[in-house]
């Protein structure tokens, strides 16, 4: 096997606090190759966002690394020092861009300062001022920022203009792998295409080689993603090509996801005449399920699923891979 | 995402009648670690304030054979006053029930007023929210104690009792609360349930009774026991000035000082028993109130849970 | 110098010099009569007045002072500052005139006592600077007349017949210096504290946590109440009360100043403790909130030193604290004011209770609160401009 990019193996991260125990990611398991587009689709409370925030290692206070492996370009991550992780690891080869952008710039510091900050803490010295800005917007110009915006304060901008600014800074240093996380959510429709392409652009340019793209919205994955997996109550349930899986779902909660997405293609839309949800709600992850976490949800529950977590199942060409009873005796 | 995982919400909604609604803020109260702590600290003070008075000799009550007692002495707890003879812990007894009766006072009126202005006003918006900010805003930076002391001495020595020094500090301290439920109002105003009952033709003053304030209860709970301790400290503070409730019929702790001040004989022979029982008793009040307070946040603010 | 320090030293118990203020107050009483030199002196006050204020606006924008965001900013706290000033001498100025009968008939006859004092003309004095007999409207614009010229009235008790103006102008530099080296110091020390214990965590940060907010809550009164008891009582550190020992004569030498700062710290000490708290509690409260926020957690992810992390939670952190810097502020004078009558520290606070106590002295205590709510709004308005320039969001302007 090819060494892949990120590779995470059972990676497990609850939050703790007042409240007690949440289990937000339980038992994660994903690869990512150079080069490729990787989704990760999911609702609102699935683990997403936990699991980017574990991976690019800035989790908040409440959340605690509680076990797995997760190794970027060769580095495992929370078993090195954090002085290599900081030097060489983050920024260099992975870079992460977080939800809700907007507030990821501080208010009170001009952008340029901000740079010159971020110039400062990674090289070691004080870089000038001019240099700082040339690079800076000869950089900017790809994601299609004008230069003026390097002399604004956040709150001067527009939400699209911070979190491209957000972008620019997290792929200075040509980082090979960048997680976004649901960077279209807060945007109107013509700025998510902006977006995308910008996105694609930066791959295309060879300024990053792959991309873990979070999103809710499987018309936005579908674009951009080669391939995707599917998150449920912090496990991943499903896995494989975009195409593959949008066109034949293997596991329930997926295909409820596809039936539930108004579609123009007329192929799409014989098929789902009507938009069927799914019934039920999402586990409280306090107090998650025994067995596979779906099964409350699922229709078609067999009485292993309530006991016994089901398997991680790959189908003969490594392609696929599916966590569910129905495709353990025999697969497709 | 982490709120509809870890979310303790109070349930919303006109289905719960207030008798219900109270309970259930009451039983998630209880889970406060915080909050059960400073609650019973209080409770003790205030008992000792309300069955003491009972169960102790005659505060006033002058005794020249035994003035200037030292504690555990002659049978007085904490000692004697020194030209008097009075029990001291009898008069910390009913200074705990003068000053809490105080303090309360003056919170629920301070709360009323804050209330009025605060959420009246932000709820209906427009030139009422511009002139009842612009009201708050300047009586806030009027100093506490110099206007209390000028009013105070406005009123006169015939005037001063309990009640219109309550009011008084009432009608100084008013202003930070005013503008904290104003800002609770605004927020609760932009939520989706607010703008519901609103297009599903209810009057103002329905929405406000039947939407608005049962959610801003807990809020204006916390704001109370807040005004409430402030207004403790207020009293004490006057009374030691001198211009608090007159000090011959009504003691409280403030009032304990003020004589223990004026007092040369107390200073030269340092009667500390005087006046560190009433300090150390109002410093345990206000911390316990302030964690009672912290609790309260931290169950009705899900936002500040620690780790 | 040294005889005019003296002079000002022993002005409290000198009965010398009031026959000879009382015959200059009359002569200055006489002296502006009218409407119209009123009107002149209220425009005199407000060039004054406006002179302060634009040179915070932005030398480059006089001409045009609303297009700079934070000229506006400046102007529109002025005007409301301004209006509180309004409303503070309405105040002062109705609340005699609310109270049953006349204070002055109310005032005078307990008075009696001190020799070698004029009364008729003391009465016929604050007959006139209280006018009961005119119409109201003309006793209020003469009483702005009065106070735009700094004439806030004769005492009647301390110094019977001297101009209170002149007693809080010697009185107030004492309040001050107990005052600003408070706010100031406080501020810094109790915000470092309070972030170095956030920054921290553990046993020790929440320790440090409810030290500061036991501290905060105690009364500073009754504390120092207790640290005299301990420092001065039972160790003899420090001196109980006044501001200056008995036995030395004022004068600028070190013997005056050593005096003057050992009677300084206990009353220091007993105030600097609570706000330090006060601040501790606020500030790891905020910098706690902030090391959740956006901007932190994107900061360290793209790997900044443990430092630069911390100074920008700092930064932001620290912004309102500088709105609750104006609560404290005039709480701050409030607390004072108690201290000084604990203390016996000379200051305005000193002086309101011992017009209070003895008397009600109603010239005094007005006089005095207005000079109060003079450094109150003076404060207030300072820290506000303070904040509008360290804080970005309105300094540039644009959304808020």
């Amino acid at each position: 096997m090819a060494d892949h990019l990120l590779e995470i193996e059972d990676l497990k991260g609850y939050y703790r606090g007042t409240f007690g125990v949440v289990y937000g990611v339980d038992g994660v398991t994903l690869t990512l190759d150079s080069g490729e587009v990787l989704g990760l689709a999911g609702e609102s409370g699935c683990g997403k966002s936990t699991l980017a925030e574990l991976v690019s290692a800035t989790p908040p206070r409440t959340l605690r690394y509680e076990g797995g492996k997760i190794i970027v370009d060769g580095f495992d991550i929370y078993h090195i020092s954090p002085e290599i992780l900081r030097k060489e690891v983050k920024c260099k080869r992975m870079a992460y861009v977080p939800q809700a952008s907007m507030e990821s710039l501080n208010p009170v510091k001009k952008i340029s300062r901000f740079l010159m900050d971020v110039m400062k803490e990674r090289t070691g010295e004080k870089p000038k001022e001019e240099e700082v800005i040339k690079m800076a917007g000869e950089h900017f110009k790809k994601l299609g920022l004008e230069p003026w915006v390097l002399d604004r304060y956040p709150f001067e901008l527009s939400g699209g203009m911070k979190q491209r600014v957000v972008i620019g800074i997290s792929t200075l240093w040509n980082p090979k792998l960048l997680i976004v996380d649901e960077p279209t959510s807060a945007l109107d429709v013509v700025s998510q295409k902006n977006m995308i392409r910008a996105l694609l652009d930066l791959k295309q340019a060879n300024i990053i080689e792959s991309i873990l793209f979070i999103s809710h919205d499987i018309s936005t994955l579908r674009q951009i993603c080669d391939r995707f997996a599917v998150m449920y109550a912090g496990k991943i349930v499903e896995t494989g090509a975009t195409d593959e899986i949008i066109n034949s779902p293997l596991h329930p909660y997926t295909q409820g996801l596809m039936t539930s997405i108004v579609s123009y293609e007329p192929k799409r839309r014989e098929r789902g005449r009507y938009i069927k949800s799914i019934p039920g709600e999402h586990p409280d992850l306090r107090n998650p399920p025994p067995g596979c976490r779906f099964h409350p949800r699922c229709p078609y529950t067999m009485d292993i699923c309530r006991s016994e977590a089901p398997p991680i199942i790959t189908s003969e060409r490594g392609a696929r891979e599916v966590s569910c009873w129905l495709y353990s005796r025999g697969g497709r | 995402m982490m709120g509809t995982v870890t979310g303790r919400r109070i349930t919303m909604g006109a289905e719960k009648s207030y008798s219900r609604r109270i309970g259930g803020l009451w039983r998630q109260l209880l889970e406060s670690r915080k909050f059960v702590f400073g609650f019973t600290i209080v409770m003790v003070i205030s008992l000792l304030g309300i069955v003491g008075p009972f169960v102790t000799p005659d505060p006033l009550k002058y005794n020249w054979s035994e003035r200037g007692l030292p504690p555990l002495t002659g049978g007085h707890l904490l000692g004697t006053t020194a030209p008097w003879g009075q029990d001291v812990f009898a008069q910390l007894c009913t200074g705990i029930r003068n000053s809490l009766f105080v303090g309360i006072l003056s919170g629920s009126l301070g709360t009323l007023i804050a209330v009025l202005l605060g959420a009246i006003g932000a709820y209906k918006g427009g030139i009422i929210d511009e002139i009842c900010n612009f009201v708050t805003n300047i009586v806030m930076v009027f100093p506490l104690y110099p206007a209390l002391l000028i009013l105070a001495s406005a009123v006169g020595r015939e005037g001063r009792s309990i009640f219109l020094v309550a009011l008084l500090i009432a009608l100084t301290s008013w202003p930070w609360a005013a503008r904290t439920i104003r800002s609770q109002v605004l927020s609760l105003k932009e939520r989706e349930f607010v703008n519901l009952a609103r297009m599903s033709g209810m009057r103002s003053r329905e929405i406000v009774v039947e939407e608005v304030l049962p959610n801003m209860l807990a809020y204006i709970t916390m704001v109370f026991v807040l005004l409430a301790g402030g207004g403790m400290l207020a009293e004490t503070g006057i009374s030691l000035l001198g211009v608090g409730p007159l000090p011959q019929y009504n003691i409280t702790l403030g009032s304990m000082l003020y004589n223990c001040m004026n007092n040369s004989v107390a200073s030269w022979r340092n009667l500390w028993w005087w006046y560190i029982p009433p300090g150390i008793v109002l410093t345990l009040l206000l911390s316990a109130i302030f964690i009672m307070h912290a609790g309260m946040d931290e169950i009705f603010n899900p936002r500040l849970r620690r780790a | 110098m040294t005889e005019l320090f003296s002079k000002y030293c022993f002005i409290l118990g000198s009965r010398k010099q009031v026959n000879y203020l009382v015959y200059i107050r009359q002569n200055n009483g006489n002296c502006v009569n009218g409407l119209a030199d009123r009107g002149i002196l209220l425009k005199r006050w407000l060039k004054v007045y406006i002179c302060v204020i634009f040179p915070f606006c932005g030398v480059s924008h006089l001409r045009n002072p609303f297009a700079n965001p934070f000229a506006r900013f400046v102007l529109k706290k002025a005007v409301f500052y301004g209006i509180v000033a309004f409303v503070a001498v309405t105040f002062v100025f109705f609340i005699p005139r609310l109270m049953p009968g006349n204070p002055i008939d109310r005032l005078i006859p307990r008075q009696t006592a001190t020799p070698g004092v004029d009364w008729q003309k003391i009465r016929e004095n604050m007959l006139s600077y209280y006018g009961f007999d005119r119409p109201l409207l003309e006793q209020y614009i003469s009483f702005w007349g009065q106070i735009l010229r700094g004439d806030l009235g004769i005492t009647v008790t301390i110094l019977p017949g001297k101009s209170v103006a002149e007693i809080v102008a010697w009185k107030l530099p004492f309040t001050l210096a107990l005052a600003l080296p408070i706010l100031i110091i406080s501020f810094l020390l109790g915000n470092w504290i309070g972030a170095k214990a956030a920054y921290m965590g553990g046993k020790l940060s929440d320790l440090i946590y409810f030290i500061s907010v036991f501290s905060n809550r105690l009364p500073s009164f009754w504390l120092g109440m207790v640290l005299v008891y301990i420092f001065a009582v039972r160790l003899g550190i420090f001196p109980p009360y006044g501001w200056i020992t008995a036995e030395i004569i004022p004068g600028w030498n070190f013997a005056t100043f050593q005096s003057i700062l050992w009677h300084y710290c206990l009353p220091f000490i007993s105030l600097f403790i609570v706000y330090l708290g006060g601040w501790a509690t606020g500030m790891r409260s905020m910098v706690v909130h902030e090391m959740d926020s956006g901007y932190v957690r994107y900061a360290e992810a793209l790997g900044f030193r443990r430092k630069k992390v911390q100074s920008y939670t700092q930064r932001n952190a620290i912004l309102p604290q500088f709105t609750g810097l104006n609560l404290y502020l005039s709480a701050l004078i409030g607390e004072t004011t108690v201290i000084e009558a604990v203390f016996g520290w000379p200051g305005v606070g000193d002086l309101m209770y011992r017009a209070v106590v003895s008397g009600p002295d109603y010239p005094l205590i007005f006089g005095s609160f207005l000079v109060i709510m003079v450094v109150v709004i003076f404060g207030n308005f300072l820290i506000d401009i303070l904040y509008g320039l360290v804080d970005p969001r309105i300094r540039i302007g644009g959304r808020l």
